[in-house]
């Protein structure tokens, strides 16, 4: 008898598990080994989560901002040692730091521009685990909490420091509370849309907390979390699949000509991504002002299976409820562009 | 995993495990109705006796016996 097992789907991790695999396909020995394990536990940790997690956040919601950090100390049981609380100073840990402002930057995004209280809009605190194991190669929302490895630095370098990485992890728990029925299935369409909005919101976090304009930004998903020589981005949203700008495994399209059917949520989420992005400069000024606010506007009037037509005929509503016909001809025309 | 390779008695467990959860009659997909990024999805596939059978599922959607039988490979998986 022989039995063959694995994980698929690496969901929710800001490294997809394809990404792990393209560069497992590589290397040899130890550092192969590494990174299979880092899917293998990525997958494992999340099997635990999955009972648990939701049914624990109600009891952490403050009202207020409250941010917590803990330190796993290359460990791999959560949360680890609490090193850091709201109000504190900051620390000689830089993982923890960054981890405390990242959190931060987000909730500050989400309550003075979307007047949303916390990841549950009830403010929930947000807790967060940095030195999870060691050279773990991803960061992720577990449900519960953030977790961060350190990365192995020779693929990763670590992903505290990337600020649309936190914010990208953190709002599919924001998804999750605002889309009608328990948020948008983690599969097809409507998976990509899951995808691209945690792409866009973290996008957006950082362009606010940088202050730039839609000009200004780099518009890319977590630069500088690959070591150089190895990529410079997971994403691009002005460019999908553009591997010049992010790594020679970029296989996202940004029109539907290109969608994958049954294909990865991180591949087919270029397109959504494209949409807000042509959206956003079509806008113009900065795209906390009107382009995230409609975007966010529509996740009420999703539905878990909803595809990117939906989303098109959502956000083109939201954007007549904010603002006037002008922006949703914007919106519109955004859609248009990608093939939906 | 090839378990007859594995130790007599370790490798009876298996065959218990994969007798218990009845795999070869399971249905090739058992998944959540919703996924959300934070669920968890396995791929199995078991070859006996010129019989080969493949299962997808996600763990919530599994039933007790399956998701015993995936502990036990992943808990062996990673001892090796």
């Amino acid at each position: 008898m022989t039995v063959y097992e694995k994980k698929v789907h690496d969901l929710c991790f800001i490294i997809p598990s394809k990404v792990l695999r393209h560069f497992a396909d590589r290397v040899t020995g130890q550092e192969r080994r590494a990174l299979l394990d880092a899917i293998e536990e990525s997958a494992h940790l999340r099997g635990q989560r999955s009972v648990a997690g939701i049914a624990a956040l109600t009891s952490m919601q403050t009202g207020e901002k409250r941010r917590t950090v803990f330190d796993a100390r290359g460990k791999k049981t959560l949360p680890g040692k609490l090193v850091r609380g709201e109000g504190d100073k900051a620390v000689t840990d830089q993982a923890v730091d960054q981890a405390y402002d990242g959190a931060g930057a987000t909730y500050d995004f989400y309550l003075e521009v979307l007047g949303r209280k916390s990841i549950d809009g009830r403010g929930l605190r947000i807790d967060s685990t940095v030195h999870y194991d060691r050279e773990f190669n991803n960061a992720f929302w577990n449900g519960r909490q953030m977790v961060y490895g350190d990365g192995d630095g020779r693929l990763f370098l670590g992903f505290t420091g990337a600020l649309d990485v936190i914010a990208h992890e953190l709002t599919h728990g924001v998804t999750q509370y605002s889309v009608p029925g328990g948020g948008l299935v983690y599969q097809d369409q409507s998976g990509a849309l899951n995808e691209s909005i945690s792409d866009v919101f973290g996008s957006v976090v950082k362009q606010r907390t940088a202050k730039q304009t839609v000009g200004d930004a780099d518009w890319l998903i977590g630069a500088g979390i690959m070591a150089p020589g190895v990529g410079k981005a997971l994403r691009s949203m002005r460019d999908p699949g553009n591997k010049g700008l992010t790594w020679e495994g970029d296989d996202q399209p940004k029109h539907m000509r290109g969608y994958v059917e049954g294909g990865d949520v991180h591949t087919n989420s270029g397109i959504p991504n494209h949409a807000f992005y042509l959206a956003a400069n079509a806008l113009g000024g900065s795209s906390w002002e009107k382009a995230a606010p409609i975007w966010y506007r529509s996740l009420s009037l999703l539905t878990p299976n909803a595809t990117f037509e939906d989303a098109k005929k959502a956000t083109i509503d939201a954007a007549g409820l904010l603002f006037s016909k002008e922006e949703q001809n914007s919106v519109s025309e955004a859609w248009k562009a990608v093939g939906v | 995993m090839n378990v007859d390779s594995l130790p007599p008695e370790e490798g009876q467990k298996l065959r218990e495990l994969v007798d218990a959860a009845g795999f070869f009659t399971l249905p090739p997909k058992l998944m959540k109705p919703a996924p959300q990024p934070w669920d968890f999805q396995h791929a199995m596939q078991v070859e006996d006796e010129g019989r080969k059978h493949s299962v997808q599922f996600h763990s919530d959607a599994a039933p007790e016996a399956l998701r015993r039988l995936a502990e036990e490979v992943e808990a062996r998986s990673s001892r090796r």
